[in-house]
């Protein structure tokens, strides 16, 4: 057996699905059920939220450790639903060693929805949601527009090096501003609050949420208490972008504030 | 609310929860139980809410809900719960709350915002609250199972 290659898929698989936002004991036991396919007397795990480690020793091999620093994390359902795949199928013996890592090279470049799609899908769901909260059909058709600022922003900055947190509050600032302004300009009646929410759904910390709540169930404490802090962050930096747009929409406008 | 509009809103989630599920790129043939399961929820949501009128048991029941249909769906479509999961629950994040919470905070009115602070992080509260108790119970019975 290629103890180095096992080594190294596994790290791939728990790379991937740490940055695809899988949650922690799921990435540890994905890890652990290919490292235990090599039969090695010690085979261990570690998983924080930002990093990675595992150890494979036996006393015929000189012992492997690895480690990965994560610094990118993004929602991939679909990676994480796959590598969960690939190492099902490989620990129950269907897929060779080399299979599943060629699969899990080649797991970084498939896309799976084109970006036109993805932009089109953001809008619709600004809108729903918008109806969801109450709102009426003006909230609607304006939240489409402030949905398309927010894929203008996305288009902009998703996969430049710019931090997430100034991206989103950045997109919310504007679109909020805007909604401020066009409502004010064309004397609209309609609910900005509900729009304004719509907007920010897709920005909304929802699965760091859940993660932390799963990983604090399951005793992580450590990746539980960085997943509260990464949806408060999150949370607080969509809030500070309403609060910008909103000031800035007060102050153009003369109006409320 | 009307059967009309609440038949409407249940469409609206389920086209929502569809729609985001592909922003988080959740692969093709799990769409469809990410939308039922958002659908749901909502529905739920909506009428614990219009019957008692009290939005935090009807947080807590709708996330029961979707709690329970996304470890469902898991089993039987072996996939992970987190793609049902964190797509459902997303029509019951407190949005709404939040802006309220800055929106008072802007015009200095402290009453308002710790108000709405507070039942901003009471209704996320609930979502987990209902998100631990099912996630114990079923990791309970597969235990048993295995």
């Amino acid at each position: 057996m290629d103890y180095k290659k096992l080594a190294d898929a596994t790290m791939l698989a728990g790379t991937i699905m740490l940055q695809a936002g899988a949650e922690t004991y799921r990435v540890e036991d994905t890890m652990l059920r290919i490292l235990d396919t090599s039969g090695a007397e010690t085979t261990e795990v570690l998983v924080l939220s930002t990093a990675l480690m595992l150890n494979l020793d036996d006393p015929e091999i000189p012992s492997i450790s690895k480690m990965q620093r994560i610094t990118t994390r993004g929602t991939d359902l679909g990676n994480i639903c796959t590598v969960n795949n690939l190492s099902r199928q490989y620990c129950a013996g269907e897929l060779t060693l080399d299979e599943m890592y060629d699969a899990l090279k080649g797991l970084g470049e498939t896309k799976r929805y084109s970006p036109w799609v993805m932009y089109l899908c953001t809008l619709v769901t600004v809108v729903m949601f918008t109806l969801l909260l109450g709102g009426n059909t003006t909230d609607a058709l304006l939240a489409g527009g402030s949905a398309v600022v927010l894929v203008i922003f996305q288009m902009l900055f998703e996969h430049k090096k710019v931090n997430r947190f100034l991206y989103h509050m950045a997109a919310l600032a504007c679109a909020t501003f805007l909604i401020s302004v066009v409502q004010t300009v064309f004397r609209i009646e309609c609910n900005q609050e509900l729009i304004v929410a719509g907007t920010a759904m897709p920005l909304l910390p929802g699965v760091a949420l859940t993660n932390a709540i799963r990983d604090t169930l399951q005793g992580d404490y450590i990746s539980g208490a960085a997943r509260v802090m990464e949806a408060f962050v999150r949370a607080i930096s969509c809030a500070v972008g309403i609060g910008i747009g909103l000031y800035l929409g007060g102050l153009v406008t003369g109006g409320v504030l | 609310m009307s059967p009309l509009e609440l038949i409407l809103q249940v469409v609206s989630a389920f086209v929502g929860v569809v729609t985001l599920a592909v922003v988080f790129q959740v692969p093709k043939q799990y769409l469809w139980p990410a939308g039922v399961t958002g659908a749901a929820g909502w529905l739920v949501y909506l009428v614990i809410k219009e019957s008692l009128g009290n939005d935090m048991f009807a947080a807590f029941f709708a996330t029961v809900l979707v709690a329970v249909l996304s470890q469902i769906f898991a089993r039987v479509l072996k996939a992970p719960v987190t793609i049902y999961l964190v797509t459902g629950i997303l029509p019951l994040v407190p949005g709404v709350g939040m802006y309220r919470t800055v929106y008072y905070l802007l015009h200095s009115d402290m009453a308002q915002t710790s108000y709405y602070l507070s039942y901003t992080l009471q209704i996320a509260g609930m979502i987990a609250l209902a998100i631990f108790i099912v996630d114990s119970i079923f990791k309970r019975i597969y235990r048993k199972r295995t």
